[in-house]
């Protein structure tokens, strides 16, 4: 069978053009690869803190609650404290924790103390997958029968990690 | 066709076919990281809080020695109202320093961003310093260093984020 040839320069043209194209579509290609991956692949895009504004959201309610209950206690009811360690703090946080508690509240009970604790500020500093961390000014207000409460707000910077269930807990506390 | 079984032509003919893909391929992905909001957000949250830094431990530093170039420096990280209170006073600025012979600085230690709004170009910002003050009076030297929570007020101006406002929390 015979097939019609073409000429050489048609031949050479065709190469020409498709080197020509391949040279700008791996150029482009490598450019906007970069690119994209630059923007994608820094710390602020690996942060989304403020910018996933219901899961800033939900670190924000969590941590405060959990801050909240287990720093505050009523002598009469330190079980309540108690509870709210178990639910809210883990691992380090709930063992260091834990330890101090069982001193405050011997003295809690002796002296009959009241203490109310409540976030003042809080911000989400950090937040990725499953972890976060959060900067927190906690008002405490401790009182005693007959004698005016005494007022200190303590800076805190606190880890929390999400479980499978979607649940923040405190696994951290660092008084700054 | 004849082309088609040239080994050459049809090698280039696959490799162009690869390259057009994957620069489409990239290209789009380039033009979505570059209008993706959320990583615009982001870089504008650290952007804030970089301004917010810089402008707290700026506004906690002052030497009597060199008060001119410090209150300076005071006013080019504000705006707003703070910018204004701090403007009408240099002359009592730097004078009080001169007279007390104040040196203060300021070191940062943990910040965060409680609220971006980007369009309207505000923000607020807290953060915990520690503030060293050194002053000379009439009883002697007096250096004292003091744990400091703020919360800060910050608004764009010409694109640059700028204090506006600080008031201790608690």
């Amino acid at each position: 069978m015979k097939i019609a040839r073409r000429s050489d320069g048609t031949r050479r043209r065709i190469i020409a053009v498709l080197a020509a194209v391949l040279t700008l579509a791996t150029a482009s290609a490598v450019v906007s690869g970069v690119r994209a991956h630059q923007l994608r692949g820094t710390e602020s895009a690996a942060n989304a803190a403020l910018v996933d504004t219901e899961a800033t959201e939900a670190v924000v309610e969590q941590v405060s609650a959990s801050l909240k209950a287990a720093f505050s206690y009523h002598h009469t009811r330190l079980e309540r404290t108690e509870h709210a360690m178990d639910v809210g703090l883990i691992g380090e946080a709930a063992a260091e924790y834990r330890r101090e508690f069982e001193a405050a509240a011997q003295q809690a009970k002796r002296r009959k103390l009241v203490k109310a604790a409540t976030v003042r500020a809080i911000g989400v500093r950090e937040l990725t997958d499953g972890r976060a961390t959060v900067l927190v000014f906690l008002d405490q207000q401790v009182s005693r029968q007959g004698s005016a409460p005494t007022s200190s707000t303590a800076t805190l910077d606190v880890t929390a990690l999400r479980d499978n269930d979607g649940v923040w807990r405190i696994s951290d506390i660092e008084g700054l | 066709m004849r082309l088609v079984r040239d080994p050459l032509v049809a090698i280039l003919a696959v490799l162009t076919v690869v390259a057009v893909a994957a620069a489409a391929w990239f290209g789009t992905a380039w033009v979505s990281a570059a209008r993706d909001e959320g990583l615009a957000r982001a870089e504008q949250r650290d952007v804030v809080l970089q301004a917010a830094e810089h402008g707290l431990v700026t506004l906690h530093t002052l030497d009597h020695r060199e008060a001119k170039r410090d209150v300076a420096a005071w006013l080019d990280v504000t705006a707003g109202g703070l910018h204004r209170d701090l403007a009408g006073d240099q002359v009592g600025q730097r004078e009080q320093a001169r007279q007390t012979k104040t040196v203060s600085s300021a070191e940062l230690l943990r910040a965060a961003v409680t609220e971006l709004n980007g369009h309207a170009g505000t923000a607020q910002v807290i953060a915990v310093l520690t503030t060293t003050l050194e002053t000379q009076g009439a009883k002697g030297e007096k250096k004292s260093t003091e744990r400091k929570r703020v919360n800060a007020e910050l608004v764009r101006r010409d694109g640059r984020w700028k204090v506006s406002a600080v008031e201790a929390a608690a």
